[in-house]
């Protein structure tokens, strides 16, 4: 429990109080009829008629941002890549980039982060809110055969018609592709395909090449919202980082400690829970709770169902820094859950 | 950093090699397409905004220190520069790594190589400083041309980072103004502000100067990676002003 609540201190320092964003109106957007940004407005473009995706976005990927690897079958994962991906969730993650403030490397491009793209015709830049920028060349340099290995790699590109194309190379292997921990090698090679469909949105398929890992190439396609008349929020990880001080204990320690819970009371927590309200986020969060037999599980957006143990009758632990089922009347289902995190406990109310 | 320093040996080399075939003299200065001043590219770093910003006055002017800043700065030891754990240098403050300008209509970026590999982001699209700004590592900057000088307007700083070896300190005051300059291709000018009410007794201004950089590239500095600074560092940076007296 303990051990759990703490594994999350990152996330705190990477996931800033939205409600203190500067709400600066971005100038030169179109607008609709009530100032609200048009989001469905046509694809901006630049003086030289290329597609602009100049702006700050909302990566939406609560699937590969937890695992790259969530569409692959078993057996395309070498075993001993599995092996560490498990001794890693059994660590809590203490070894990912986040908890020693090091880049995260290739995980910027399909995390669930905010990013800022700034385009000018011979360079790209892509800004992190941990003041982390990456650069990709449009100069029509190569790529190097040798490069030295690097957190951010190297990256260039060029224009497809309307789509962005992206390689990069010359990775070190010191980084993470996901929270869980799918490793790669310094043979990585990815290739992204950026294309703004409209004003408000932004899709991208990155393939991942890593011979070394992953026996065939694999795509994943993400989604990215404009988050208009916003700003990136400075969150400097080495600023107060106590992780490591704190980050003890292991995933099985849960398991030892779960506390028995009858079977039909399981039963009546299962439901589909949404946040209220959304807060800062583009889109709500939804926690989908099944129950199977003697077993909980949760599933947090989309990131894949995760066991949840209990540690007394409605609080749980496994998902962020743990569940609390609302029971007003311990005869019908709870009315509401909160998923607690070190910001404060956020409500979500049940929707069936 | 070591491939770094190698390279930096490298051009000193290639320098002395082939200065006979450097242009004698500089193009005049590049501008975008709407006409104004383009101050994009790989600038390197001031030495004089290092070690001591004694270093970047004008000669017979000093730093007008209130007397608590002026105690402060020649007790702080090299141990607790907020840069020897890898947090971000603030502003003006230089290491003696390259940084690179990207200029859009509606921003200024400056992307810094070192010590930390991050950025600070200057608003050109003519918006105000927000009324109560979190005070963050680089501030809140503002920028306008005027005439072939970019002025740059920035508050919001926190009060943790020091801004120089020395440890010259400021408070949630500061005030600084930037006026860049590229009077050719390969010069960039610049007179820095700084105005702190709470650690200074009146405004004082540095001047830097930094020289483009052809032929290179930003290379990756992560602080984090491998940092063993803080055991290592005893007593006071020798080279300011203050280790003399």
């Amino acid at each position: 429990m303990k051990a759990a609540v703490l594994a999350i201190l990152s996330l705190a320092l990477t996931d800033p109080v939205r409600a203190q964003w500067l709400n600066y109106p971005t100038p030169g957007i179109p607008r609709t009829a009530d100032g609200k940004p048009n989001l469905a407005a046509p694809t901006p473009r630049t003086a030289d008629g290329k597609p602009d995706l100049t702006g700050v976005w909302n990566r939406i990927s609560p699937k590969y941002d937890a695992n790259i690897t969530a569409d692959l079958k078993p057996g395309d994962i070498p075993p001993w890549a599995q092996a560490l991906v498990e001794k890693r969730k059994e660590d809590l993650g203490k070894d990912h980039m986040a908890a020693h403030c090091l880049p995260f490397g290739p995980e910027y491009s399909t995390a669930q982060r905010y990013v800022k793209i700034v385009q000018t015709p011979t360079l790209i830049v892509m800004l992190d809110e941990d003041l982390t920028y990456r650069q990709i060349f449009l100069d029509g340099r190569p790529l190097e055969s040798d490069p030295q290995p690097a957190w951010m790699g190297y990256s260039v590109g060029h224009w497809d018609g309307d789509t962005l194309v992206v390689d990069s190379a010359g990775f070190n292997d010191k980084t993470w592709l996901d929270t869980q921990g799918h490793p790669h090698s310094e043979a990585l090679h990815t290739t992204e395909r950026y294309r703004r469909t409209d004003l408000g949105h932004l899709e991208m398929e990155t393939t991942i090449q890593d011979p070394k890992v992953y026996a065939k190439p694999f795509t994943v396609a993400i989604s990215s919202l404009l988050a208009p008349d916003t700003e990136l929020l400075e969150a400097v990880c080495n600023e107060n980082n106590k992780d490591l001080d704190h980050w003890v204990g292991r995933a099985s320690d849960d398991e030892k400690s779960e506390v028995k819970v009858p079977r039909e009371t399981l039963a009546k927590y299962a439901g589909t829970y949404v946040e209220q309200p959304k807060l800062w986020r583009t889109v709500a969060r939804t926690i989908v709770i099944t129950a199977e037999g003697d077993a909980l599980f949760g599933d947090l957006d989309g990131r894949g169902k995760t066991r949840i143990r209990a540690t007394s009758a409605s609080n749980f632990v496994g998902i962020q820094g743990g569940v609390e089922f609302v029971v007003k009347d311990p005869k019908t289902a709870p009315t509401d859950l909160f998923v607690k995190h070190v910001s404060g406990n956020y409500r979500f109310a049940r929707t069936k | 950093m070591s491939k770094r320093l190698a390279v930096v040996i490298a051009f000193a080399v290639l320098a002395s090699v082939f200065a006979a075939g450097q242009p004698a003299k500089t193009k005049p200065t590049p501008r975008t397409a709407d006409g104004k001043v383009d101050f994009s590219g790989i600038w390197s770093a001031d030495p004089h905004f290092i070690s001591d910003i004694n270093d970047a006055l004008k000669p017979g002017e000093s730093i007008p220190l209130q007397p608590w800043a002026a105690k402060l700065v020649k007790e702080r030891l090299s141990k607790d520069d907020p840069t020897a754990v890898c947090l971000p240098a603030g502003v003006p403050r230089q290491v003696p790594h390259p940084w690179r300008i990207v200029q859009t209509p509606t921003h200024t970026f400056i992307l810094f190589e070192g010590n930390t590999h991050s950025y600070r982001q200057i608003f050109t699209d003519g918006r105000p400083h927000p009324e109560d700004p979190d005070p963050t590592w680089y501030g809140h900057s503002i920028g306008k041309m005027e005439g072939d000088t970019l002025v740059v307007d920035s508050v919001a700083f926190n009060e943790v980072f020091w801004f120089d070896f020395a440890g010259h300190p400021h408070t949630d005051k500061l005030h600084i103004v930037e006026r860049f300059r590229r009077p050719d291709s390969d010069h960039l000018n610049y007179d820095v502000t700084i105005d702190d009410p709470g650690a200074y007794t009146k405004a004082f201004t540095l001047y830097g100067h930094s020289k483009y950089m052809y032929g290179t590239e930003l290379f990756e500095y992560v602080c984090n990676e491998n940092n063993q600074d803080v055991e290592h560092l005893v007593g006071k940076d020798s080279r300011n002003k203050y280790s003399k007296q």
